[in-house]
């Protein structure tokens, strides 16, 4: 419970510091979560899960102000690629962004602790 | 994980990153675009306009009141003009914003600070011709005159900036994020750029390359009968006093020997840098107007109709300015203009029409060294060549190239192979024009309107006004140079000033008309006046008077004229182009017939006798005519093709006036031994008029021959992306009627408008688009179905904020910065 806790939270950053700061969230807080927490608990899966997440309701949120459907289509289009497609791409790439730079990271944190 | 593991995933992140920042190839910057709160996405959250909203902008003198009606037009109630002016400039640079930027950068040469490398040619072409050399050339002596156009244009810039400035996630254009840049700010002159760049659009004609082309086939003698001064087939602005089009044609010299240094001159015209409109893009604007003799209730009506590049978003924007006892006035201004262009006030209505002048020469120079001149002859000496160093950066800011482009005292100087010639451009020097249209919106009768015109310069334009108390006028304003040679469609010497102009057309002698005997006005691109009322030279190898007749025909044949038949007769069907050809296809083929059966001439014949001569979605005989007519022109002008079937070809009011002559030699046709006739082409262009379009439209009576399946109007996006444009749209009108849709359908009616003039001002009108330069908004081509069907919307002309209670959709407030 304490670790899905953990995990909304982290989430719940991921977006916050996203509407701040812009999509360099995703790997800047990534890299610290790797830093933060040991090799053991998965730091990247879980930063990665949690970089989605937080992604994926932020364009939820967005979908209620405005015609995000229309954009992803136009879009899509511009690019060959079924809208859809961009709703992926976005969530995979706040997935590997933050997951790698948490995995990255974490060579510092071992080297640190030998 | 091991370290191996982890080492590869840096690497996989490194470069994530890398394209995160940099982009690759056609990708922008990945991580900007994907970005969910801040980047693309945020673009779906500002696709339209909230219902209220209050915003600072600088400079202001009062609050400034905006309510956007159901049409999303803006109704500006401010307190002072340069209010309601810095008001407009807010309120189009927040639908507008992406057009704003490209369009000042395609006039500036700055593209590639947005596209990069691949937009260099065009910045070439543009620094090159000096639009906005010659915008910051004018903006010097204006800021030293420090008149009321310079306040209206620094209001105009508060205003744009106002809303840059303010701009968040949501508002940033979903373009930029595509490209991964930003706009930039607006500068006061950044109007003047769009002033050149309408001159450029309405009047960088090159006459000379084509007759030259021709000259290089046929000799001179033939080349300047095939593209004259006069057009054959005359129907005015200026009326005649006849109530048809005049003929005078006295036949063509027989082709000539090839000339091959007319060759030389035309493949170095036809090299000169600039960009140069395709000649099939004629953009076939029409304007009339009818008074009190002519319509049903008494009253003067008058009818708007611009055909230009078509685009998403569309060139204009609508909207209507309030000031108090000084200003109230409600039409469409092109973003960027500090100013309402085509539109109406309380009292008078007014529009325009390209007067295709040739306000344009070139001069052979002669320099001191063909590769790296730095000087020109001038009669018998060597004057100084003027440098001019334009750089170009990409979107980092980086110097990618440095042109250094030169001057003589007639203007730019360009190189096309081992030749050198400068260009002397009435666009290039005007500066009057933006005075004209800030005291036209002030007129309250038709004098008071053309008084105020008498400033304007460049380009030329047939404005066409009406006021209340049942007045109509057109006069043909602009500069119109005076050459020593009488006429200038012709490469000069530059070497000596004796080619230089003498000076300009005075206001007296322009083609104008008020309250004409006939009781209504038109114009539709036609050379304005009949060259036996003023042979001077305005121009050469006008557009075919084709629309003008159709106009003419149709209000000559009511004098209880409505508002409603006015806003019908903007997509008649109707073409004198086939009324005048198809009579000659139909009695050659009868002739000809008469002698020897033919099958396939005989199905042409009666095919194209079942036409009734309209070009409406679902008529399938229409594309038979111009199979046939294409392949008329083909053949009968073959002398001036290459081998290829490429070359130079005179106007259809060439063809037309030939037709008198059933047995010039220009019918032979060169490829085959024996000597052909009028009549010989006629049915030889039916017959494969009909296997070509039988071959591209299938048979006869399928679904490929409607109409409605041959012409398209097309509007492209701004960056020609076609998922934000409109593509494929069938419409009423062919070649020739008064909404032709020419040029492959990307070129059309801009802005159809519709006023009566009664006790009331009550007007009507649209254009193919929508007010918001979003996509992503429903207000971005909410316009396209009602104009592909010609239908008009009611214009809401408030007089207060109260009339439009019922209909606003949004408010704003701007307001003073403490």
């Amino acid at each position: 419970m304490r670790r899905f806790f953990a995990f909304l939270m982290l989430s719940g950053a991921f977006g916050l510091t996203t509407i701040i700061a812009g999509w360099w969230a995703a790997p800047a807080l990534g890299a610290v979560w790797g830093l933060a927490v040991p090799a053991r608990r998965s730091p990247a899966k879980i930063a990665a899960a949690a970089a989605a997440l937080s992604w994926m309701l932020l364009l939820g949120w967005t979908a209620t102000r405005g015609p995000i459907h229309r954009l992803a289509d136009t879009v899509g289009a511009v690019f060959d690629l079924p809208g859809v497609v961009l709703y992926l791409i976005t969530v995979v790439f706040a997935a590997l962004t933050a997951g790698l730079a948490a995995a990255t990271t974490g060579i510092v944190r071992e080297l640190v602790r030998r | 994980m091991n370290v191996r593991t982890r080492v590869a995933a840096g690497i996989l992140l490194g470069g994530i990153l890398w394209v995160s920042i940099n982009g690759a190839g056609p990708l922008p910057p990945v991580g900007p675009l994907l970005d969910p709160a801040l980047g693309m996405w945020a673009a779906a959250r500002g696709a339209e306009i909230p219902e209220d909203a209050a915003a600072v902008v600088p400079n202001l003198r009062d609050t400034v009141r905006v309510i956007y009606d159901d049409r999303n037009v803006p109704h500006i109630f401010a307190a002072t003009v340069e209010d309601a002016t810095r008001a407009l400039g807010y309120v189009v640079a927040r639908h507008r914003t992406f057009q704003l930027d490209l369009q000042t950068r395609a006039t500036a040469g700055t593209l590639t600070e947005l596209f990069g490398p691949d937009a260099l040619e065009a910045d070439r072409g543009s620094r090159q011709l000096g639009l906005a050399w010659s915008a910051e050339r004018l903006w010097r002596n204006m800021t030293d005159r420090n008149d009321a156009m310079v306040a209206s244009l620094r209001a105009y810039s508060d205003g744009v900036n106002a809303w840059l400035d303010a701009m968040g996630p949501p508002d940033v254009p979903l373009e930029y994020h595509l490209i991964g840049a930003r706009p930039a700010a607006w500068e006061p002159q950044h109007s003047l750029y769009l002033v050149r760049n309408m001159g450029w659009t309405l009047t960088y004609f090159n006459t000379e390359r084509r007759k030259a082309a021709a000259a290089a086939r046929v000799g001179w003698d033939a080349a300047h009968a095939l593209f004259p001064v006069a057009n054959p087939i005359q129907e005015p602005i200026q009326p005649t006093g006849r109530d048809e089009a005049s003929v005078t044609f006295d036949g063509l010299p027989p082709p000539g020997a090839p000339d091959s240094a007319a060759g030389q001159l035309a493949l170095a015209l036809e090299r000169l840098p600039g960009p140069t409109p395709p000649e099939d893009a004629a953009l076939a604007s029409n304007n009339w107007a009818a008074g009190p003799l002519r319509t049903a209730d008494d009253v003067a009506l008058l009818a708007g109709d611009p055909h230009l590049n078509l685009t998403l978003p569309s060139i204009w924007y609508e909207a209507h300015l309030v000031v108090p006892d000084s200003l109230d006035v409600y039409g469409v201004t092109i973003p960027g203009l500090p100013g309402i262009i085509i539109g109406f006030n309380r009292d008078v209505a007014w529009t325009f029409t390209n007067t295709e002048a040739d306000v344009l020469d070139f001069y052979r120079e002669t320099m001191d060294d063909a590769e790296q001149p730095s000087q020109y002859r001038l009669d018998g000496q060597f004057n100084p060549l003027i440098p001019r160093i334009e750089v170009y950066r990409n979107r980092r800011g980086a110097v990618i190239a440095t042109d250094t482009i030169l001057h003589t005292h007639r203007g730019p100087v360009m190189r096309a192979g081992d030749q050198w010639h400068s260009l002397r451009w009435t666009v290039l020097e005007s500066d009057g024009e933006l005075g004209a249209f800030h005291n036209i919106a002030r007129a309250r009768t038709v004098d008071e309107w053309l008084a105020a015109m008498t400033t304007y310069e460049a380009p030329a334009q047939n404005g066409l006004v009406a006021d209340r108390l049942g007045s109509i006028a057109i006069r043909s304003s602009g500069w119109y140079p005076i050459r020593p040679a009488g006429r200038g469609d012709t490469v000069f010497d530059g070497s000596t000033s004796a080619s230089d102009w003498r000076g300009l057309w005075p206001v007296s002698r322009y083609p104008f008309a008020v309250d004409p005997g006939q009781g209504f006005l038109a114009s539709a691109n036609q050379q304005p006046i009949d060259p036996r009322a003023d042979a001077g030279y305005l121009g050469a190898d006008w557009p075919p008077p084709w629309r003008a007749m159709r106009i003419n025909q149709l209000l000559r044949s009511s004098r209880t004229i409505t508002a409603r038949d006015f806003r019908e007769f903007q997509t008649d069907p109707g073409s004198a182009r086939a009324d005048w050809f198809v009579p000659y296809f139909l009695s050659a083929a009868d002739r000809v017939l008469e002698e020897s059966p033919d099958e396939l001439l005989s199905r042409a014949r009666q095919l194209l006798g079942e036409w009734n001569r309209q070009y409406t979605k679902d008529n399938n005989r229409a594309v038979l005519f111009e199979a046939a007519l294409m392949e008329f022109a083909i053949r009968t002008w073959d002398e001036l093709s290459d081998a290829e079937g490429a070359g130079p070809r005179p106007g259809s009011s060439m063809l037309a006036v030939m037709l008198q002559d059933s047995s010039a030699i220009w019918w032979d046709v060169l490829a085959t031994p024996d000597r052909e006739t009028r009549d010989d082409v006629l049915t030889a262009s039916l017959r494969a008029g009909l296997e070509n379009a039988r071959a591209d439209h299938g048979p006869e009576d399928g679904e490929g021959w409607r109409w409605r399946n041959v012409q398209h109007a097309n509007i492209y996006h701004l960056m020609f992306l076609p998922p934000l444009s409109a593509l494929n749209l069938p419409v009423q009108g062919g070649p020739s009627t008064i909404s032709p849709s020419s040029g492959r359908g990307t070129h059309g009616a801009s802005w159809r408008m519709v006023v009566r003039l009664g006790e009331e001002v009550t007007a009507w009108g649209t254009y193919p688009g929508g007010q918001s330069g979003s996509p992503l908004s429903a207000a971005y081509r909410d316009r396209i179905s009602g104009w592909v069907d010609g239908e008009l919307e009611s214009l809401r002309f408030a007089r207060s904020i109260e009339e439009l209670d019922g209909v606003t959709r949004a408010r704003l407030v701007l307001v003073p910065a403490q």
